[in-house]
């Protein structure tokens, strides 16, 4: 590890100035000498001079005031603290405060806060996370306001928040956000403990938070939700899940999650309940297409040509007919392509990627089927299948899916059905083993809740999901008293 | 954490009890099972059928019965057997416990494997495919009852999404009156069938050794009873379902009726299902296997002090050395009848006798034998 | 976890070796060659075996191919073929079977038996009689290329025709069955076009008549609730050579047992739906007493056909009806050997409820009087 504390004032003074963006500069105030150091890199110019400098040189001074508080004092701005300990002030300069030295008084210093919000975007729309159905505010890489965010909409004194600081080099500050008339202190306290466990030298993303604190650093399986959307965490508070963010990442993490949950889109609570409970079942399907689709085609066109119906045996055996490779290597083949496709359209920017993507995706598909290196059904069922892994509202979980098609798809290969299976087997287990900050990853369904199914597969109408889930264990079940419905029949009442 | 979070990481709530009931009941046999209890009572089977589903609830009772009396941390066969039977000739009984639950496993998964290779690949060599499932079962077991309770979910699942409303689709194809005239057998032949029936149901012992893992070991009763219903269901549904579907004559030469009758189906874009369900019947054997294969561990970590962990790898080890000394069917035959022989005495002479001694005893006080 | 690590390495050697195993096993779809319809003759104490196997080089057309090879036993069939074929021939989608007459004489029951066995095979077979030589009729499906042309007829016919609905399994049903006998579709070459000839009626396992198309009509009406098949039968009170064809839209029947022993009777109440096609001109329905005196003769013939087809059954000792099967339903400690030995004296009552059912967009009487 490398050493990065400075032992006094002085030699961490020394260390900065080595540094060419380091400033000191002295200056008589009543008398007595004054030095101010600070990164100019760090520090906002017009602060520094409307909130410092303007007022040490304009106001009048006043008798017996040169020591620090009284200076402090007369600063129009909060905030200040004044202190010898070097850790903080380490800290404190290197997160844009300013450092002002009376030269009198020993090691004390003032830290005047004067950071500078450069470099920080001024949208907050999402940018990966979208929904057309209602708001798309999201978050930015600034700590102050995505914290702002969320409580701009929950106005109770029960939202928490307890800081962190994370990173030997980076210093991050890691906000843990909770209601505490709701969340389980388990898993707050769970969820707290290992961050303050946490040994890192700089924190790039709360995504590696995710890896990092997670309960099981094997899995391909994303632990924790990662979201944009300020309607995802808020969802994930009032359900008694703890939030994790930041400073300096537009992401939040969400523990503890279920698979579940990176299948729910924050549209399906705006939607009606009919709609958005059959938009899930075809999320669903889909996936689990996306997974079985390819090796199901393996398996058969290479050890179960029995189970093809007669009718589809003539398009089936056409298309695959001049094709010199076996069918689990034109699947490759094909799988690695989009792959790629999707791996180039991710890194090129916006416009060119959509262009690579369609044109790739034709030309490619087009020129593969007429050289006779894949079959056109193929081209159908691996393209389908690419887009079905894209439907998870979750970024994170698409990657997943899209990864545990391989092994599936190998073993298919191997065994066919049976191999299938078998891998099937492998994910089933794992899914049922992996826990997320200590609670199960699979619930509703194992361990079977009854009450919280009805906000799984389908979603309930308001009136029945009026109870958080047991699952997350809250401190409080009830959510709201749903306004009972009466039916009657009109025909009765005429 | 606190102590009921600790807790709460090992146990199973009891609906889950459901799933473990019906995994352990319905094995491989429920491929082929009909054929067997035909012999005596003919197309009045259905009888036996309700027979030992009933003699099966009467078990369960009896068996709630005998862990009541008992503390419910410390009510497993383990500590039973060393209660009744000191701890000597307890130690052999465990032991015999051990190695009846083992075999139960290894006969599910030899047949397993036996049926994927009569039906899907005959000139397959299976060495790799088994061993590859072997790591599965370990990482299976690996998980505790959790876990192995989390597959026998979805083995469930899997039964009742595939299976159930598959044969469904088998009733265009049925002769009711095949099962015409009704009550056509004497009494003893539909007892003697019923007793091959009742050899289906061996495996629901498994609760002796989960009992003290239950969330609420006191409201699990009717979860339990409503699992081996459940079986009872499935059982009696593709018994008839055969009985309709064969002839009597073609059922005698019918070695796996189920998957016979599945044979015939078909769906959109694939037809001969029985290889599909074969396939998904995968994740319902290996949670059968896991929960044999669980009990034998932790019996043997209760019973011996013996790391769960070594056991397992030495079971595993053993299903993989054994597996080659059994070429075919006609092998498996004479270890099953075996299996039923010894599964029948342990059910329905040695529960009762444990129950007996159990209430005998009752006055004594329960040496406190510590659970860990 | 921390044992996962060497755990993944041991899947990853596992599955190189498997990868070496599974090659053996393979089938690729367009590396073999399907048998999808089969044959078996006799030529002299030899059997001569036949498969049509499809081969898909064109857009939704195929071209098919006859291989042939002759062999002491029925049972080496694809062996010996694999020796004429390029590629290897399986058999898993093997959906039609053709014996020639003279090889369903001597019994099919050690093939049906072969073929139940064997996990191959699927239930939905379509088996069938040749009049004449098998082989020569699948070779005159060649022209269609279609593989399957006579699977296709069969079913088409049974959807739409006079046959009733059968595949392997039901065969099987009836084969292994107490109280029944099978029966299998009759195919003949007319003009060089395969058609269905009638059915085939089998006596345990071997050939004993056929009943041609229009009697087929009746086994439909008695095995099953037909649908869509045609009769043509005599207008009643005419000239004998004028003849109508009703066409059944739905039918039921129901079987009722008069006496078990020691003559069996069985009484069978036909009820059917159905519309008049090819009526001949003279036939005049103008009133409602004219339509009921048609219905009336009609159900006199058909009764008359009806009995005629089980006296028929009876003389030639073929239970393709099940009546066996029927009686033993209702009869506790039924036994095969005593009813068959009382089976030609059976009794039958047969009861005809027929309803002409006004079809089309006129008014019956006026189509009638055209």
């Amino acid at each position: 590890m490398v050493h990065t504390e400075a032992n006094d004032l002085a030699s961490l003074i020394g260390l900065a100035k080595r540094s060419s963006d380091f400033v000191t500069s002295e200056l008589a105030f009543s008398g007595a000498p004054l030095s101010i150091s600070y990164f100019k890199t760090l520090i906002d110019n017009k602060l520094l001079r409307e909130h410092l400098l303007d007022p040490l040189q304009t106001r009048a001074p006043e008798p017996a005031s040169s020591d620090l508080e009284a200076i402090v004092r007369m600063l129009p701005i909060d905030g200040i603290e004044i202190t010898a300990d070097v850790h903080v002030i380490q800290t404190k300069l290197f997160k844009g405060h300013v450092l002002l030295r009376s030269n009198q008084r020993g090691d004390a210093c003032a830290l005047i806060p004067l950071d500078s919000r450069q470099g920080v975007r001024q949208s907050n729309i999402t940018e990966s996370e979208f929904s057309v159905v209602g708001t798309n505010v999201g978050f930015i890489e600034d700590l102050e306001t995505n914290i702002h965010l969320i409580r701009s909409q929950l106005n109770v004194p029960n939202l928490v928040v307890k800081e962190v600081a994370i990173g030997s080099m980076s210093r991050s500050r890691v906000a843990v956000l909770y209601l505490d008339n709701v969340a389980n202190e388990d898993h707050v306290s769970n969820m707290l403990h290992r961050l303050e466990g946490v040994d890192f030298d700089v924190l790039f993303d709360t995504s590696q938070l995710d890896q990092i604190i997670s309960d099981n650093s094997m899995s391909p399986f994303p632990l924790f939700t990662t979201t944009e959307r300020r309607d995802r965490v808020i969802f994930a508070l009032l359900m008694g899940q703890v939030a994790v963010a930041s400073e300096g990442s537009a992401y939040f993490l969400v523990g503890p999650s279920t698979l579940f949950d990176f299948f729910l889109s924050s549209e399906d609570y705006l939607l009606p309940w009919t709609l958005a409970s059959f938009f899930r079942i075809i999320r669903v399907v889909g996936v689990v297409y996306s997974v079985f689709a390819s090796a199901l085609y393996v398996a058969i066109t290479t050890y179960h040509y029995e189970v093809v119906p007669k009718d589809l045996l003539n398009p089936l055996i056409f298309s695959r007919n001049n094709i010199p490779i076996s069918p689990i290597m034109e699947v490759l083949f094909l799988e690695i392509t989009v792959e790629l496709l999707r791996e180039a359209g991710a890194r090129l920017p916006k416009r060119i990627g959509q262009t690579i993507g369609v044109v790739g995706g034709i030309i490619l598909g087009q020129a593969a089927v007429e050289a006779a290196l894949t079959s056109n059904i193929l081209i159908i069922v691996v393209s389908l299948s690419a887009l079905a892994s894209f439907v998870t509202p979750i970024y994170k979980m698409s990657n997943t899916i899209r990864f545990i098609r391989f092994p599936i798809i190998l073993l298919a290969a191997l065994w066919g059905g049976p191999g299938m299976l078998l891998g099937c087997g492998f994910l089933l287990v794992h899914i049922t083993r992996l826990r997320s900050l200590g609670s199960p990853y699979t619930a509703p369904f194992y361990p079977l809740g009854p009450k919280e199914l009805k906000d799984s597969l389908v979603r309930s109408s308001y009136q029945a999901l009026n109870e958080r889930p047991g699952y997350l264990k809250p401190k409080s079940r009830l959510r709201y008293k749903p306004k009972p419905v009466k039916r009657e029949s009109i025909l009765d009442k005429e | 954490m606190t102590e009921a979070a600790g807790r709460e990481r090992y146990t199973i709530s009891s609906i889950h009890l459901l799933c473990v009931m019906y995994v352990s009941i319905v094995d491989v046999s429920l491929m082929g099972f009909q054929r067997e209890v035909v012999n005596d009572a003919g197309y009045d089977a259905w009888m036996s059928v309700l027979l030992a589903g009933l003699g099966v609830h009467l078990l369960l009772r009896l068996i709630f019965g005998i862990v009541s009396r008992y503390e419910p941390s410390n009510a497993t066969i383990v500590a039973i057997n060393n209660f009744c039977f000191g701890r000597a000739v307890g130690s052999v009984l465990n032991a015999a416990f051990m190695a009846f639950a083992l075999l139960g496993a290894f006969l599910t998964y030899r047949s397993y494997l036996e049926m994927c290779k009569l039906w899907i690949f005959p000139t397959m060599n299976f060495w790799p495919f088994s061993l590859l499932f072997l790591v599965l079962l370990y990482y299976a077991v690996n998980g505790g009852l959790q876990a192995v309770a989390g597959i026998c979910f979805w083995g469930l699942l899997s039964s009742l999404l595939f299976v159930a409303p598959f044969s469904m689709m088998l009733i265009p194809y049925l002769h009711p009156v095949n099962l015409m005239p009704a009550f056509d057998h004497s009494f003893a032949e539909v007892m003697r069938s019923s007793k091959q029936m009742a050899a289906q149901y061996i495996g629901f012992e498994v609760l002796l050794v989960a009992y003290p893992l239950l969330q609420h070991p006191s409201s699990s009763r009717k979860w339990a009873h409503a699992g081996v219903l459940l079986s009872t269901c499935m059982f009696l549904w593709l018994l008839l379902a055969a009985f309709m579907y064969f002839s009597r004559g073609q059922i005698l030469h019918t070695i796996w009726p189920t998957l016979n009758m599945i044979s015939v189906l078909e769906i959109p874009l694939m037809q001969r299902l029985e290889y599909l369900i074969l396939s998904i019947w995968l994740i319902k054997i290996l949670a059968n296997i896991s929960l044999g294969l669980w009990a034998v561990c932790h019996s043997a970590k209760l019973a011996f002090r013996a790391k769960p962990r070594i056991v397992l790898v030495v079971c595993l080890l053993l299903f993989a050395v054994l597996q080659g000394a059994i070429k075919d069917l006609n092998d498996i035959q004479p270890i099953r009848t075996l299996y039923n022989q010894v599964g029948l005495w342990f059910l329905y002479a040695f529960i009762p006798l444990l129950f007996v001694l159990t209430w005998l005893r009752r006055r004594k006080r329960i040496s406190p034998l510590k659970y860990t | 976890m921390a044992a996962s690590a060497p755990w993944i390495r041991a899947i990853g050697i596992l599955i190189s070796a498997a990868a070496l195993s599974a090659c053996s096993n393979q089938q690729i779809i367009n590396k073999i060659n399907l048998a999808q319809t089969g044959s078996y003759d006799l030529a002299g104490d030899r059997v001569k075996t036949a498969v049509v196997i499809g081969e898909y080089f064109k857009k939704g057309e195929t071209k098919i191919v006859l291989l042939d090879t002759e062999s002491r036993t029925a049972f080496d069939m694809i062996p010996k073929l694999h020796a004429k074929s390029h590629k290897t021939v399986q058999y898993g989608q093997l959906r039609m079977i053709m014996f020639g007459r003279s090889f369903a004489g001597q019994g099919i029951g050690s093939i049906l038996e072969n073929f139940f066995r064997d996990s191959k095979v699927s239930s939905k077979l379509q088996l069938a009689v040749a009049e004449g030589e098998a082989s020569k009729l699948l070779a005159a499906t060649l022209r269609s290329n279609d593989p399957l042309y006579a699977m296709n007829l069969i079913e088409d016919n049974m959807r739409y025709g006079n046959l009733p609905h059968r595949a392997f399994q039901d065969t099987l049903f009836d084969y292994f069955g107490e109280g029944r006998d099978f029966y299998l579709p009759s195919l003949a070459l007319d003009r060089g076009e395969l058609n269905i000839g009638g059915i085939a009626l089998f006596k345990g396992e071997a050939y004993r008549d056929r009943i041609g198309i229009n009697e087929a009509f009746i086994l439909k009406l008695l095995v099953e609730n037909a649908r869509d098949g045609s009769y043509t039968m005599p207008v009643p009170n005419a000239r004998p050579e004028e003849a109508l064809v009703i066409r059944c839209i739905s039918s039921k029947t129901r079987m009722r047992l008069l006496r078990k022993a020691p003559v069996p009777a069985v009484e069978l109440g036909v009820k059917l739906n159905v519309v008049l096609k090819d009526i001949p001109r003279s036939l005049r329905v103008a009133t409602d007493r004219d339509l009921a005196r048609l219905e009336s003769g009609l159900e006199q013939e058909l009764k008359g056909s009806i009995t005629a087809f089980i006296a028929r059954c009876v003389k030639l000792d073929v239970d393709p009806v099940g009546f066996g099967d029927f009686v033993r339903s209702r009869t506790r400690g039924w036994k095969e050997k005593p009813f068959y030995a009382a089976y030609p004296s059976l009794r039958t009552d047969v009861k005809v409820d027929l309803r002409i059912t006004q079809a089309g967009v006129g008014k019956l009487g006026n189509i009638l009087t055209r």
